[in-house]
């Protein structure tokens, strides 16, 4: 077993009593996807920019290990280190893909700026991945020169996907990466993720209330309940035998939906 | 040294929201299962049969009590291991063909067949021949193995299903009604392909209403009790 490339210990940030994240123990290992699970204010959303840098703890240790097995104590980082790592070792992709895409550049170019922020100079080959990268998210290469704001929510979203995984990050943060959308075009953003995911062996931290993604993405869950992890384990045994009163209910309501 | 060895094992489900009933489903079972046998899990419907087979995959989780197995690193308990390794076990050691096709609607027949074994990066000539080799012997047409098999009748799914579980030679087998709807050829067909498992050295264990099917492969039943 390698060891987890993300580990928490008693992570905390408290906003007011009962409400932000409070002692939270997490690991991720390479190739996995973590669930991360709970109704709104359950501290789920304050745990993933905890653990991506865009937040710091109050208390507790955070420490990432790249891919050249350098460790990263991301609660003492320096502003400049944590940025340096959002930009090369991390994805992060919002549930609004208008906060993670720049709308005012073409579509090629939200994917470009990214290859450039790791190094990348020569035109022609930045061009080239921006389009083979188009059409691993189902976006027609054709459109690479159009603006997002004229793409469809789906499709503005799978465009920010592109931009996150175009560097090759080890982990990647979503949150509620499915949430604005229909159902129709969740189902074909669920499967173009699972691929990725897969064909990649990039390591996932997803934030979602709902248990129909959880169930086909993740691997592993945690259940948060006023800003604690009440309940862990693989998906398929949180879901199908919940443990905790809260976890129950949370799986009782969403069967009577579906 | 057993396959499986499970020892003490007890399992009651707390319903929180139903005022905290508490059903008892087992109370210290405990058999073991060597390399090569086929162990039938027996007894009327509420003794737990289902129950105890997720157990065995680590689906459910046990109150107390231990599940062995024997694995590539040695035998390991699969109610004490993290859960981030007993995905390696399930990937490598423990087959489970359930009653129901679970996946993603988009994904295709042929790709769900083939991933437990590309999963284990093996190389995809061999992968496109087993994949071939069993959705030919479950009686799949192969204008169906480019499709999603969402629209699938009962039985197709059924089958893609027995195909996706069957494709790695896992030393350990779980079938929980595997031809529950079946017609006679597939089930024919099914029970070779159990019995072929059992031939290479899999542990296999099953629950099979089909009482043909359970006599012709039942080494030994296991005979659960009612916990209540």
């Amino acid at each position: 077993m390698r060891d987890p490339i993300l580990s928490a210990r008693g992570l905390s940030r408290e906003y007011a009593p009962e409400q932000g994240c409070l002692a939270v123990d997490l690991d991720v290992w390479p190739g996995e996807v973590v669930g991360i699970v709970g109704e709104s204010g359950s501290g789920k959303s304050t745990l993933l920019r905890l653990l991506s840098g865009q937040e710091r703890p109050d208390a507790g240790s955070l420490i990432f290990t790249d891919r050249a097995g350098q460790s990263h104590d991301l609660r003492e980082a320096s502003e400049s280190e944590i940025r340096h790592l959002q930009r090369t070792a991390f994805g992060i992709v919002h549930q609004n893909p208008r906060d993670g895409l720049r709308l005012r550049i073409s579509a090629g170019g939200n994917i470009g700026e990214r290859l450039m922020g790791i190094g990348a100079r020569h035109y022609g080959e930045i061009r080239a991945e921006a389009s083979r990268w188009l059409a691993h998210v189902e976006i027609d290469p054709a459109r690479i020169d159009d603006l997002p704001r004229h793409f469809s929510g789906g499709m503005q979203q799978r465009l920010q996907i592109a931009r996150n995984l175009v560097t090759n990050p080890g982990l990647v943060f979503m949150d509620e990466p499915t949430g604005g959308l229909d159902v129709s075009v969740q189902a074909r953003l669920l499967d173009t993720l699972k691929r990725l995911v897969y064909d990649l062996g990039i390591s996932v931290v997803i934030v979602t209330h709902d248990m129909g993604v959880a169930r086909l993405l993740a691997d592993r869950l945690l259940v948060m309940r006023f800003g604690r992890v009440i309940e862990t384990g693989l998906t398929d045994q949180v879901l199908d035998d919940p443990q905790a009163a809260y976890t129950q209910q949370l799986v009782a309501s969403i069967l009577q939906v579906s | 040294m057993p396959s499986i060895d499970v020892r003490a094992v007890t399992k009651t489900f707390i319903l929180h929201n139903q005022g905290g009933v508490q059903l008892p489903v087992l109370r210290d079972v405990s058999f073991q299962v060597e390399a090569g046998e086929c162990v039938v899990l027996d007894g009327p419907s509420g003794t737990g049969k289902s129950t105890l087979l997720k157990m065995l995959y680590g689906n459910y989780r046990a109150d107390s009590g231990e599940i062995w197995v024997r694995t590539g690193e040695g035998v390991e308990d699969l109610v004490a291991v993290h859960p981030h390794r007993l995905l390696q076990i399930r990937r490598d050691t423990i087959g489970f063909v359930s009653q129901f096709l679970r996946v993603i609607p988009r994904i295709s027949t042929w790709d769900l067949v083939c991933e437990p074994l590309r999963r284990q990066g093996v190389d995809e000539s061999r992968v496109a021949a087993r994949a071939e080799a069993l959705l030919t012997r479950l009686n799949l047409p192969q204008s169906l193995w480019s499709l999603a098999p969402a629209t699938f009748s009962g039985g197709e799914q059924q089958r893609v299903n027995i195909a996706r579980s069957l494709m790695v030679e896992y030393p350990i087998l779980l079938l929980d009604e595997p031809t529950a709807s079946l017609d006679a050829v597939n089930r024919e067909a099914v029970a070779l392909l159990i019995e072929e498992a059992r031939q290479r050295g899999a542990a296999v264990v099953g629950i099979f209403h089909d009482e043909q099917l359970r006599t012709r492969l039942a080494d030994r039943l296991y005979a659960l009790e009612s916990a209540r």
